[in-house]
This record gives C-alpha cells, structure tokens and sequence, in this order.
C-alpha cells in the first residue's frame, strides 16, 4: 500500500531536520536529548501529516518547544548529565568546545520559554510574529521573553572571554 | 563592550555549527511514526487533558457555526435508556458521585447544567451508567484542527463504596472516531459493557495465534439492547484478551475501552520498547527510496480491535535485499507476555511485499532470530550486540559482521559472539 504521507514528508525531513535539530540542541543543551526529542517530535509530524502538511515545519517547531519544556520539567527530578559526557567532542577544535560549553550553559539559565523566544529570533531568525505561534503566545510577550532573554544572557557572556572575543573577532570580519 | 543582536546570532550559530542530522532519521521517524499510528490504533491512553474524544450517542455539532453556541446533541437530548433508567435512587448517587468528582478534581473548562445520565443498568459486576454534563467553557483542544470542547463524559462503574466515576473524558465537536465506547467492569474485569453508538460492533473474547504466528481471533456481533450491551469476558485483570470494533473489523475501527489502559499499565507507566534496526549491506540499491511505511502483508499479524503492552520486548527491523535481488524487510511483532513473532517479507521490483518466512523469537537464545528464506536466498540471523561469523561443513569460518546478517544458504553452522560473553556455535534451521 502506497504511504499517504510520500515524497513530501520525506522532504520535510531531509531539508529541515538538521535545522530542526539545532534549535533542540539549545533547547535541551544536550545532543542526545535533542536527536530524541527531534525524533519524538518528527514521529508526531508523520503521525499528523495530513493535518499538517501545509505547515509542518510551524507545527515542528511548535512541538520542539513544547516537549523540551515539558523534558525540562520532568528532567528537574533528575540529576544533570554534563554536557561534555554526552557530546561528541573528540573531533572538535577545543576553543569551539569550550564556546559551545559557554552558551548551552548560558542558555540553560534561562527559563524554558525565554530560552525558545532567543534561539527562535536569534537562530533560526524568526519574526516575532513566528515565533508567537511557535510558542503560542502574544507577540509582545514574545518580544518581552527575547528581550529579557537576552539581557540575561549579555549579563552570562560578559564573563567568558572566549565569547566576548569570538564576538569581537565575529563583528570585525563582518 | 556591549553585545549586539548580531553577535548573539553569530554566537548561537557557531554553537550549533558542528550539529548535524543523525545517520538513518528518515527511517527512524518513519519507523517511529508507523509504530505510533498502531499504538493510537491499540492502545487507547485515557487522559482527560489530552483525549479528544467523541461522542458517545450520535455526532455532537454547534450549530451553524464552530463558535460557542448551545450545544445539540443526542447525548444531551434524549431521555436516559437502561434498565436502571427509573431507578431514581441509583441515578440520584450516580450524580452526586459525578458531581463530588469534579468538586474534588475541578475541571479547568467548568461545568454547566446538570449532569445527564445517558445509559443506567445492571450488569453482572453491578449497576453502571454512562454520565456526560455540558463544559462552561469551549476551548479548542485539538490544534491545528481547531476542534472544541463541549462537554465531559465518563462511565460510571460499581464498586464496593458504591458508583464511582471512571476516567473522564472531554467532548468535542469533531466527531467520533476512536473515542472509548466500552468499559470492564467487576473486580475481575470480566464484564465488558458497550454502549450502542448506532454503528455496528464485533466482538472477539480471546487472542490466539496460528502455528505461523497469524493472529487467528473470531469475532461475532454485538447485540445491542436499550442503549447498550453487556458480555461476559475472560477475567482481564492485567492482559486484555477481548477485542472490538465497529465493522467492517481493522485497527482503524477499533472500540476503545475506557480502562485499558488502567489494566494495561497500572503504574501509568508505558513499557519502553528498545528497538533494534540494522540495514543488511547491499540493501540501499535495491531499496533506493522506497517507502516502508505501510505494509500490508503484516497485518494479518496486527491483532487489529485489541489492546496491549510490547512488555518491553524489543522491536527487530532489519532492511535488506537478497542475492537475486528482491527487497527483505523483517520485523517482529509481540504482544503483552505472548510469544515475540518474527516475520520476513520479500518484494521483488516494485511489487508488493509478501511473507517469506516467519517463527518465534527467544530473546534470552545466543541467536534470538534465524530464518531460512526461500529459494535458496539464504538464512536471515540476527543476535543483537554479538559478533556473528558462518562457515559450510568443515570449511574455514567467515565473518558475517555484527548484529544481523544474511549467510549463504548452504552455510551449515553460525557462530555468535556477544559483546560481553562467550561463542556459541550452532547448526542452521534445515
């Protein structure tokens, strides 16, 4: 029996899971995690497609910051994993390690939903109004959770000269 | 120095440059979505803030539009059916019993209205009675569908403190599919009652297999009276062996039951089911992109009107092509605590897939699963973790890999290895 789902879905996949990925990434601060959440969340699309085909990549990123919320709430009860246990660090250069240690931690300080409003605006440069629907919310909250977001995060950069100077060497090239 | 938007962007970037997508997701999540499409079509999980059900007695419909409005139903509109539908004594403790469980666990949507005994009657186990009460509010609970919430509804089953008020579950105003139906009923759960709903029902009392692993299960009619019929089943305390639908029977027709899940996973706990899935070499030219998604030559292993747990059996998928060319897919099925079956499909081109052998799988063997395909294509064996190696008569041995693989089909002994433990050597399936 042919799949309803076909060549579309398989698309969706190919062309926006890594995309989809790094936003679980931060999310969760945790690789692993964010293969499985991406999965999970991925399963739910195929499971829905019909519904969902026209907008499957909103309705995808919807899930991502739903299920990490709700990961994040369960995972509260347990003890953190360590990111460098987890992560795939024997092929990296150490100063992108050490960057990367920097801001998942960073963003780990920030409440669930400011830390879906910064790494929706700021990595995947979503409007505000997108990222409203991705969180379900108005845009001005979405607007006041970046901003707020983003204050604390200037706050957590201020004290890492790796990326204070990795933003500085960034600006200059630019 | 203050940071700007764009350094933040470029921070975020480069901490995630190195991510990329994990080897096999596509058949992952396929496999992963199918296996949730057949675990919505078995298992129904009865949690009022996430079930959108149906209604019980006809479709439920705003008028005119899908805004909040009066809500008109035959749930709400005709008067309540059952033996015990006069009985006022009993239908006045149903709805105090409804009315102190939602004092006790509020509902965030609110009640209006009283609440509407829509079937009351005795059953072996009991009196029962199904309750539904209108919602104060009409939330849309299904996104993106938009559909919305019009009322609550929830078996009432007897028990020794009197009725008490099983799971509830939310109204919409979608329509019906899937929605629970039936409940067990008695401290044995062996009384099954089932609601009329106005389309046909089947019912099968117990599952049983073929020697090939098929599942071999005999439905008969429900017959329907004043509402609702009541069965006596085999006790289902902790494995639910009964089996409904609506006909024409398939698992897109299956009756839910209201506490299969209870019975199912009493610490509402889901068994996680470790999975397994190996492509065999040579297998992505023959497969190239082809879907895998739905395969109906499985279903007559599906056991399609039932309810289970996978009892944290693992799931073994292996792709992989045969030496004249034809697509393998094998799979294992299990149910509950009944025995894990395996089966193997081969397709040749683009034909449909059709069994080419199945058996039984003993997790705790050295070697869980090896099958003699036909045609002389060879012998499927999987050993999840070991090392596998082949050889034919008293020739030199020949490393097949790990995990899974396909011998010549004249090898005549196979040598497994575990990651953590010692060879065993045996002779292959005739």
């Amino acid at each position: 029996m042919r799949d309803s789902r076909g060549a579309e879905f398989d698309d969706f996949v190919r062309a926006r899971s890594v995309a989809l990925l790094r936003v679980a990434y931060l999310l969760t601060g945790d690789r692993h995690a964010a293969e499985d959440l991406l999965q999970e969340v991925l399963e739910q699309v195929y499971v829905r497609w019909r519904q969902v085909r026209t907008t499957p990549e909103g309705y995808a990123r919807r899930a991502l910051v739903n299920r990490a919320a709700n990961r994040w709430r369960r995972r509260a009860r347990r003890p953190e994993q360590t990111l460098g246990d987890m992560d795939r660090v024997e092929q990296d250069h150490a100063d992108d390690v050490a960057l990367r240690g920097a801001v998942i931690a960073a963003l780990l300080t920030l409440p669930p939903r400011q830390r879906a409003a910064v790494v929706l605006r700021y990595l995947e440069d979503l409007s505000v109004a997108d990222v409203a629907a991705a969180l379900a919310c108005s845009e001005g909250a979405v607007k006041s959770q970046a901003s707020r977001g983003l204050a604390r995060l200037r706050e957590a950069f201020a004290g890492s000269d790796l990326v204070m100077s990795f933003a500085n060497i960034s600006r200059s090239s630019r | 120095m203050t940071m700007h938007d764009s350094d933040v962007r470029a921070i975020l970037h480069r901490a995630t440059d190195h991510v990329t997508g994990p080897p096999g997701l596509l058949d992952e999540v396929r496999r992963g979505g199918r296996r949730r499409i057949m675990r919505r079509r078995a298992v129904l999980a009865v949690a009022l803030a996430v079930v959108v059900a149906a209604p019980v007695v006809g479709a439920l419909q705003f008028p005119g539009t899908r805004d909040r409005g009066e809500v008109a139903s035959p749930i709400f509109g005709q008067p309540t059916r059952g033996d015990l539908a006069g009985d006022k004594g009993y239908l006045r403790q149903v709805r105090e019993r409804w009315l102190r469980r939602f004092e006790e666990n509020a509902l965030d949507e609110g009640l209006r209205g009283e609440p509407h005994v829509v079937w009351a009657g005795r059953t072996p186990a009991g009196p029962a009675a199904y309750v539904a009460q209108r919602t104060a509010n009409n939330p849309v609970v299904s996104d993106p569908q938009g559909d919305r919430m019009v009322a609550v509804a929830a078996f009432v089953e007897p028990t020794a403190d009197g009725p008490r008020v099983m799971a509830p579950e939310s109204v919409t105003d979608a329509g019906t599919h899937g929605n629970s139906q039936a409940a067990l009923l008695g401290p044995d759960r062996n009384v099954l009652l089932v609601l009329d709903a106005g389309a046909p029902v089947e019912f099968s009392p117990e599952l049983r297999y073929t020697a090939d692993g098929r599942i071999d299960r005999t439905f008969q009619p429900v017959a329907f009276r004043d509402g609702a019929a009541v069965l006596q089943v085999p006790p289902q305390r902790t494995k639910i062996t009964v089996a409904l639908a609506r006909t024409p029977v398939s698992m897109a027709n299956q009756v839910h039951i209201t506490n299969a899940t209870d019975i199912l996973f009493p610490d509402g706990e889901d068994l996680p089911q470790p999975t397994f899935s190996h492509t065999l070499a040579g297998a992505e030219e023959v497969w190239g992109d082809k879907d895998v998604s739905e395969v109906p030559a499985f279903d007559a292993y599906y056991d399609a009107g039932g309810a289970h747990t996978h009892d944290r059996s693992p799931l073994l998928y292996i792709k992989g092509a045969t030496p004249d060319g034809r697509r393998l897919l094998l799979q294992t099925i299990q149910y509950d605590d009944d025995p894990a079956r395996v089966i193997v499909l081969l397709a040749r081109d683009n034909g449909p897939f059709t069994v080419a052998a199945s058996g039984l799988v003993d997790w705790k063997a050295p070697l869980p699963v090896q099958l003699r395909l036909p045609d002389e294509q060879g012998i499927l064996v999987a050993a999840e973790g070991a090392a596998l190696n082949y050889r034919i008569g008293a020739g030199k041995w020949h490393d097949a890999g790990r995990d899974a693989a396909l011998l010549p089909d004249n090898a005549t002994e196979v040598r497994v290895t575990p990651a953590n433990g010692n060879a065993s050597t045996m002779t292959t399936a005739p």
